[in-house]
């Protein structure tokens, strides 16, 4: 079972340039939809219906792009397991977890601290009373955007790391 | 830079084209062989991923050689040119 899934990765190569437009296509597409979606919201309801429209299609490249990814089975040595792979690419692998953990860092830092904003300062003037209770929420969920990622991986190999080997071990 | 002396610090070369194209062997069989993905090889043979000693141990058992007649950190000579002096020497000869 291993040896075949591992030579049936053999099929899925594609040059570097295709899979960047890919990438490309997948990300653009998401974009373009958020940006029409917004676009839509100034317009009358009639066109807002034809921006949705688009919208939904540059959603749909999205999801092409992405599945288009998914299906060669090398590029997505990301989402497979140990097993399945050899050791090139569980390195491969383990370089793109980390590198979207850093960047998913960045990202949750920053909607974290938007949230802060949000819900402390209440810019939007949703809600007028000031209460312990916000402030709390407020900070908690600061502290779970920020804080619990940024120890996460500490505390991943706090607990699985075995036991050091001692100096005065015999030999 | 940092990255690039690491590089530069840990490149290995190996001997596993010329070894594969000796024995006649596609990159998908040795890959077989070796129990890795056949893209691996060829990242291997171009010098481009540095393997574990695990699978340097494999394939020294798959080709029958020792380890260091596969793989090196510092550049192989050829090994026409090996065969060759080791057909001129002394011990050969004698």
């Amino acid at each position: 079972m291993i040896r075949s899934y591992r030579t049936s990765l053999s099929d899925s190569v594609e040059s570097q340039a295709n899979r960047r437009r890919w990438v490309v296509f997948l990300y653009g597409g998401w974009a373009a939809m958020i940006a029409l979606w917004l676009l839509s919201r100034a317009f009358s309801d009639e066109a807002a219906i034809g921006i949705s429209a688009l919208a939904v299609i540059a959603a749909i490249c999205a999801l092409v792009g992405y599945a288009r990814l998914m299906a060669r089975n090398t590029i997505n040595a990301a989402n497979i397991e140990d097993d399945l792979l050899d050791e090139r690419l569980i390195q491969i692998r383990d370089a793109a977890m980390r590198n979207a953990y850093r960047t998913l860092y960045v990202v949750g830092t920053l909607a974290g601290a938007a949230l802060f904003v949000l819900i402390l300062v209440n810019p939007l003037g949703c809600e007028k009373a000031f209460t312990a209770n916000r402030m709390f929420f407020a900070f908690t969920t600061l502290f779970s955007a920020v804080l619990i990622p940024l120890v996460l991986p500490t505390t991943i190999v706090a607990w699985t790391s075995p036991d050091p080997p001692s100096e005065a071990d015999p030999i | 830079m940092a990255r690039e002396k690491r590089d530069e610090k840990s490149s290995i070369v190996n001997r596993l084209a010329v070894l594969r194209a000796e024995r006649g062997l596609t990159r998908q069989q040795l890959a077989d062989a070796l129990n890795v993905n056949y893209q691996t090889v060829g990242y291997l043979e171009r010098g481009e991923y540095n393997p574990s000693l695990e699978l340097a141990f494999r394939a020294s058992e798959f080709f029958a050689l020792p380890i260091e007649a596969i793989f090196s950190r510092s550049p192989f000579t050829p090994m026409s040119e090996q065969l060759y002096d080791s057909a001129l020497s002394p011990k050969a000869k004698g």
